[in-house]
């Protein structure tokens, strides 16, 4: 009678070679490799090969020049930290276009105000109040904005420059 | 050419005899077994009269699925090549992906099995099917799922998608 074995007992190389294949033909994301890496110890260690994590890092981060460098002993390390800095260029730029749109409105509105100020000349003190306190609101929105504008494209000539785009 | 029309004249066809580790003898065409490279790689220097393999590590079980996997695709290159010849459309790569897909759907100790004797007699081709069932098996699957696919004991002290 043939002895039961199980699929784990496969050879350390082989486990790595189904997860690089996998990676590879895009079966397998990132979150794959966390939940199989989850298992049990031993995937645990497989999961933390530099083949599989240098293998994901050529083909999510392909124009990175990062993904080249060989100055990253873990591969696992270099992928966290490529993704990080993705995920923060990603959040000032969505940050930007919140505020962009903000700034529109809000100098909509002190339009709007500004002719009513010229419409109703006699009726001046609680426009007036307004209109300043509006104008100071534009003014600080105009400096963040201006502030998250210069941080974002410091960044992205930064990325251009290191990670050839994004 | 003129040959083809005459089945007769067809010489016998060569054939290999592979014996499984539990001693069972499988004979089978000369070209089915060369899509192991393992075989391939020696076989012209074996003597004809000597060609008997034995397969130490591989079960019966599996030496069966692994020679009708060669038996089909060499079967199948005949035919879509001969319908490349006669520049007649035909299916036959579509129709073997599919004929693929359904022999490799079977339990994860019969995957274990077909893994461990493609990689032996190295069969590239099924070895990347199969390589590719087992990704397919761990894709989409929380930890918990795949142990329970892959009878896998949990020995991680925390586990942070544990149900309970």
């Amino acid at each position: 009678m043939k002895e039961g074995k199980y699929i784990e007992a496969l050879p350390d190389e082989m486990w790595i070679e189904i997860l690089e294949a996998g990676i590879r033909k895009l079966i397998l994301e990132r979150e794959d490799i966390c939940s199989f890496s989850m298992c049990c110890k031993r995937f645990n260690n497989l999961s933390n090969d530099n083949i599989v994590w240098s293998t994901l890092v050529a083909r999510d981060f392909p124009r990175d020049i990062l993904s080249k460098s060989i100055h990253w002993s873990s591969k696992k390390a270099l992928y966290i930290f490529i993704l990080e800095m993705y995920i923060k260029l990603e959040r000032l730029i969505t940050r930007e276009t919140v505020l962009s749109t903000k700034l529109e409105l809000i100098q909509r509105e002190v339009e709007v105000m500004t002719e009513q100020i010229v419409e109703n000349a006699g009726d001046f003190n609680m426009i007036i109040d307004r209109h300043f306190a509006c104008c100071e609101e534009v003014d600080n929105m105009k400096q963040e904005h201006m502030h998250i504008k210069s941080e974002v494209s410091l960044m992205q000539a930064e990325f251009v420059e290191k990670h050839g785009g994004f | 050419m003129k040959d083809s029309f005459n089945p007769s004249i067809e010489p016998p066809k060569k054939t290999v005899t592979l014996v499984s580790s539990d001693g069972y003898d499988f004979e089978v065409e000369e070209e089915v077994a060369l899509e192991s490279q393992v075989i391939k790689d020696g076989f012209e220097d074996k003597a004809v009269d000597d060609r008997e393999y034995l397969l130490f590590n591989v079960h019966s079980d599996t030496l069966e699925l692994i020679i009708k996997y060669c038996e089909k695709h060499v079967s199948s290159r005949k035919s879509i090549s001969a319908a490349a010849a006669s520049s007649s459309s035909s299916n036959g790569e579509e129709a073997l992906k599919e004929w693929d897909e359904h022999f490799i759907s079977v339990d994860t100790n019969t995957l274990y099995d077909i893994l461990m004797a493609a990689d032996y007699l190295n069969i590239k081709s099924l070895l990347d099917l199969a390589i590719q069932k087992v990704a397919d098996t761990i894709h989409g699957r929380s930890p918990e799922q795949i142990r329970k696919k892959f009878n896998i004991e949990n020995d991680s002290i925390i586990d942070p998608w544990a149900s309970e």
